[in-house]
């Protein structure tokens, strides 16, 4: 008899083919993978369920028809999402305009004085200026200009792209910053200060808030709101500052606000979110369990929370308010913001919370979906079983493993763990916090799209460091027999198996990889550990001799080994799962409905 | 050992052309010779003879109004294929090449 089971998750579906003898002997015969279509439990998945049966039937010259019964399982009724939000807004006003780093500046050193455009110089008697060049205005005659004006010229700030050439052709040598993108912002007539270090060194005066006070002569209250400033400018080359004393700072901070988590039993803790995210999941983790989480109205974590719970609403078909979130996973990270009043775009890094969610919707519509499948492939169907259990079911098939087993299911939408004990009974739990986590995270913190976050969370990086040869993170080198193309030079690269994705960025191969590696162990090695506590017997984790991975993210390069060398010291089983010893982590779920 | 520059070989050149050629590369801080060849040549021998010798394994043909950047190493291949480029930003291209940065594209 020609069965097939069918696992329908948040971002792949699965099949398992198996021939079931008289005997009750089972041989496999094939498996398929696609990505899932329409959100999972919807009529909509039936796309992707036809293409992969037909797909994976077909390898082995087998018809719809031939098939005698699939089995669907009961999926985990929980959907996830994820958000991102700065602790804290600091805008720095219109009163201070900030510009920085472009790849070239000119000469070094401090220079302050009073903005005067180029083309005012003749007119103009201050003793201290700051030239401005507007893009009008080529080097030589610029250069030229200056000199004209020799001793009284400080620097300069240019918008293209040619302080070098400017700095070059001056017999008084002063520091110049070009690249200035929104020149025409600039105030005139105003105090501004350019500072550039000298090669391989970053700026101390403007980056450091007492440079700024003696500049500018701030009171103390006056220092404490130059701190962003000072903070956006850490780390680069050159920088320029001015400042119009017309009009206050004005300093605007929307509250972080707080969190409110109900358990079952009625009570609740209130979480402060600019507490950061370690205090937010050790509170979580006393609580026990959750019934709902709430945030502050008009806080930042409150919309947050809205505006998740609203995209819920409208993958699960169910009113917002009657939706409540079961878990939250909160990471610390870091931000880039825009500056307000940039001159160049410049942005800053600012604290922030990361946090994904989980929501319990109501049993989804399988028995529907059932029949739709039915009618349509015109082959018995059945929801055969909770998607947990299959799993741990499918992962035995792992050589190696004993009861009792536990899994972690580390998927895209969400971290899922289960315990399948000696007398057969499973304990399951769903968290928040996944793959597509990750890849938020990755996005926002290095400021790249989706689309390049996600290639750089799922394939190690490289360095084009010539023509014919890239340096691989790890210190590989790697030669090509024909020349690279121009779009790689000198750019960090992604190295898939058979291609490689230039990143258009200014962040490190270093930086990158690391912010990698921390955000996946952020996120998986936290909801590993979370995942077992709860679902360990009495709680302890060493009532847990092994754990099987599986799930599209026990696939990635480095994550199971993160996990593994985190509970390698709990003296525990932990790896990657081998579904019937050939399929990887895949297809347990599958496996396990075939097996039931 | 020849000397850390970009070589650029000229023939018939637009000034205007050379001149911002010279401005892109001097923005990015390398260094760089002309020479002036009177003999038969295209501009692509002219670009791999510059290339021969230049310390910094990068030559640079100017011919007319037309510009090539030819590493060492591609000699057998061919130069650069950079299109649609002001006469600036090839200059720009041909230091940031040398310098293993990012070229405009």
């Amino acid at each position: 008899m020609l069965i097939a089971g069918v696992d329908i998750g948040n971002s792949t579906t699965e099949v398992c083919i198996a021939d079931r003898r008289e005997d009750g002997s089972i041989r496999f015969l094939a498996t398929g993978v696609t990505k899932t279509t329409g959100p999972k439990g919807t009529p909509g998945n039936l796309k992707g369920i036809k293409e992969v049966l037909d797909q994976s039937l077909g390898s082995i010259d087998k018809k719809l028809s031939d098939l005698e019964l699939i089995r669907i399982n009961e999926a985990a009724p929980v959907i996830g999402d994820t958000a991102m939000e700065t602790i804290t807004e600091t805008i720095i006003t219109e009163s201070t305009m900030i510009g920085h780093n472009p790849d070239t500046p000119a000469g070094e050193g401090l220079a302050v004085g009073t903005t005067v455009l180029i083309s005012d110089l003749d007119s103009c008697k201050e003793k201290d200026i700051i030239v401005v060049v507007t893009p009008d205005w080529d080097y030589e005659r610029s250069a030229v200009t200056i000199n004209r004006y020799g001793l009284n010229v400080r620097g300069a700030i240019v918008k293209k792209d040619e302080a070098v050439l400017i700095y070059n052709r001056l017999q008084i040598k002063i520091p110049i910053v070009d690249e200035i993108l929104n020149i025409d912002r600039i105030p005139l007539n105003m105090k501004a200060v350019i500072e550039v270090a000298t090669p391989g060194r970053s700026i101390r005066v403007l980056s450091n808030p007492y440079g700024l006070a003696q500049i500018f002569t701030l009171t103390p209250e006056e220092t404490k709101h130059v701190i962003p400033i000072a903070k956006s400018l850490i780390g680069n080359r050159s920088a320029v500052v001015i400042r119009t004393p017309k009009g206050a700072v004005k300093e605007r901070s929307i509250p972080a606000g707080i969190l409110t988590v109900w358990d079952t039993a009625g009570s609740s803790t209130e979480i402060p979110i600019d507490s950061g995210a370690t205090a937010i999941m050790e509170s979580l983790a006393k609580t026990g369990h959750i019934y709902n989480i709430e945030g502050s109205p008009d806080s930042h974590v409150g919309r947050m929370l809205e505006r998740m719970k609203k995209e819920l609403s409208a993958l699960s078909n169910q009113e917002a308010g009657s939706l409540k979130i079961k878990d939250l996973l909160a990471v610390d990270t870091f931000v880039p913001m825009d500056v307000k009043g940039a001159l160049a775009g410049e942005v800053s890094m600012e604290k922030a919370v990361a946090i994904a969610t989980m929501v319990k919707a109501e049993k989804l519509p399988m028995e529907k979906l059932a029949n739709l499948l039915e009618h349509q492939l015109k082959v018995p169907v059945k929801v055969a079983g909770v998607e947990a259990v299959m799993a741990t079911l499918g992962a035995l098939t792992t050589q190696g493993v004993t009861l009792p087993l536990a899994i972690l299911d580390l998927g895209g939408g969400s971290t899922d763990g289960a315990v399948l004990d000696k007398d057969g009974m499973v304990t399951a739990m769903h968290l928040a916090g996944a793959g597509e986590f990750i890849t938020m995270m990755i996005g926002k913190e290095l400021s790249l799209e989706r689309n390049i976050a996600e290639e750089i969370k799922m394939s190690p990086l490289a360095k084009v460091e010539s023509l014919y040869h890239i340096r691989m993170e790890n210190g590989e080198v790697i030669f090509f027999p024909q020349p690279l193309e121009p779009k790689f030079f000198g750019r960090v690269v992604v190295v898939k198996e058979k291609t490689m994705i230039p990143i258009d960025t200014k962040h490190s191969m270093e930086r990158i990889a690391e912010t990698r590696r921390r955000i996946k162990k952020e996120v998986f090695v936290k909801n590993a550990l979370r995942a077992l506590s709860m679902i360990a017997p009495q709680g302890n984790l060493r009532n847990v001799p092994n754990v099987v991975m599986v799930g599209g993210s026990a696939l990635d390069f480095e994550i199971p080994e993160m996990v593994l060398q985190e509970l390698a010291h709990l003296k525990i089983t932990v790896g990657r799962g081998e579904i019937r010893g050939n399929c990887g982590p895949r297809n347990a779920v599958a496996t396990g409905l075939v097996l039931l | 050992m020849a000397k850390p520059l970009i070589m650029i070989g000229v023939r018939d050149a637009d000034e205007q052309v050379l001149k911002e050629l010279l401005a892109g590369i001097e923005e990015e801080q390398v260094l760089f010779e002309v020479f002036t060849e009177i003999t038969l040549c295209n501009e692509y021998t002219l670009a791999e003879d510059a290339a021969m010798r230049s310390g910094l394994e990068l030559g640079i043909s100017v011919y007319r109004n037309k510009i090539l950047l030819q590493p060492k190493k591609m000699v057998q291949i061919g130069p650069l294929p950079l299109k649609n480029l002001t006469p600036r930003q090839m200059g720009q291209n041909a230091a940031r090449f040398v310098k293993n940065k990012p070229l405009i594209l």
